[in-house]
């Protein structure tokens, strides 16, 4: 019985000394860039009478990601994303869109823009050390129905070993 | 011995349970959007009012124009529309506007009588764009102003907390 025991704590205690010092646990992602954008009266559609535009789309290199740390060319790895928001307004949405390869190992998805939310969501995948994977931000949903304020989040690029 | 024979039986679920990692390396950026105060307003029309007729034993009958409309943007509160001319007009006569309340924001003061000061013409204006709320001007005088000759005034309109 008490053997029995003995494998019973041994089962549930090893993932805590284990599990942290695994194979996988040295990949790493870096986003370079922001983007910080000023809207004022040259925003609007047609001018006085008229509303602001409602879509803002950066350069198409705005933020570069490099994946470090991999095992290799085979080693596949997934980004996911989400935004923590700080004082943002509910009317607006960002989206972001992979526009560049990077150089490196294969990356694959994420060409089409995805909406940002508070929930992690899958925005590209890929496999090996890869450097500066363009992205393209978007924002919509302005209008003069938005009180004028600095809004503000913070996008978080996630990469998972898979 | 026994001892020993747990901690390899321990060495050995470590070595099963390596699957793919709890977590992830995370990296983050700040997206930012400025919006800066907006309060745009322009006026387009060239009225024309002339006095030239009256109804016998009453005062010149009073003319009105209503081909000029406002164009008004803002993304604040409680804005208002304020009104003025140039120059006074002569005495016994009289210049009205009334300005139209931008769609679903706003009160029209209804006719306020034009002077060199500013007058309030629409008030409560929240976070609209309306480009397309009437201007209507209405000219009258008294047979005292007597026969005047054709004259123009500027009309300011400023759009102001």
């Amino acid at each position: 019985m008490r053997f029995l025991i003995r494998i019973f704590i041994i089962f549930l205690l090893a993932p805590l000394f284990f599990t942290a010092q695994t194979a996988h646990a040295a990949i790493s992602i870096t986003a370079t860039g922001s983007w910080v954008e000023t809207i004022d009266k040259n925003d609007l559609a047609a001018g006085a009478g008229s509303d602001l535009e409602n879509t803002y789309t950066s350069v198409s290199g705005q933020i570069s990601i490099d994946i470090s740390g991999t095992n290799g060319a085979s080693d596949a790895w997934r980004v996911d994303i989400r935004k923590v928001d700080s004082n943002w307004n509910s009317n607006l949405h960002p989206y972001v869109m992979r526009t560049s390869d990077g150089t490196g190992g294969s990356v694959s998805g994420g060409t089409a823009y995805l909406e940002v939310t508070d929930i992690n969501s899958q925005f590209f995948s890929g496999s090996g050390d890869v450097t500066g994977i363009k992205v393209q931000l978007r924002m919509t949903g302005a209008s003069i129905q938005i009180n004028p304020a600095s809004y503000s989040t913070v996008i978080y690029y996630t990469v998972v070993d898979i | 011995m026994k001892t020993l024979k747990f901690l390899l039986l321990g060495a050995l679920l470590a070595l099963f349970s390596t699957g793919p990692v709890l977590g992830g390396d995370v990296s983050s950026h700040v997206m930012s959007f400025d919006f800066q105060q907006i309060n745009e307003i322009s006026v387009t029309g060239t009225p024309n009012l002339n006095i030239s007729s009256a109804v016998a034993g009453q005062e010149p009958s009073e003319v009105t124009d209503s081909s000029s409309t406002c164009a008004i943007t803002t993304n604040c509160a409680n804005k208002k529309i304020t009104a003025s001319i140039d120059v006074a007009v002569p005495a016994y006569v009289t210049l009205k506007v009334n300005v139209a309340a931008p769609s679903g924001s706003g009160t029209s003061q209804g006719d306020v009588t034009l002077t060199t000061s500013a007058s309030d013409v629409v008030t409560g204006i929240n976070n609209v764009a309306d480009s397309n709320p009437t201007i209507t001007y209405k000219l009258s005088a008294t047979v005292q102003a007597g026969v005047l000759s054709t004259d123009t005034r500027t009309v300011t309109f400023t759009l102001s907390d």
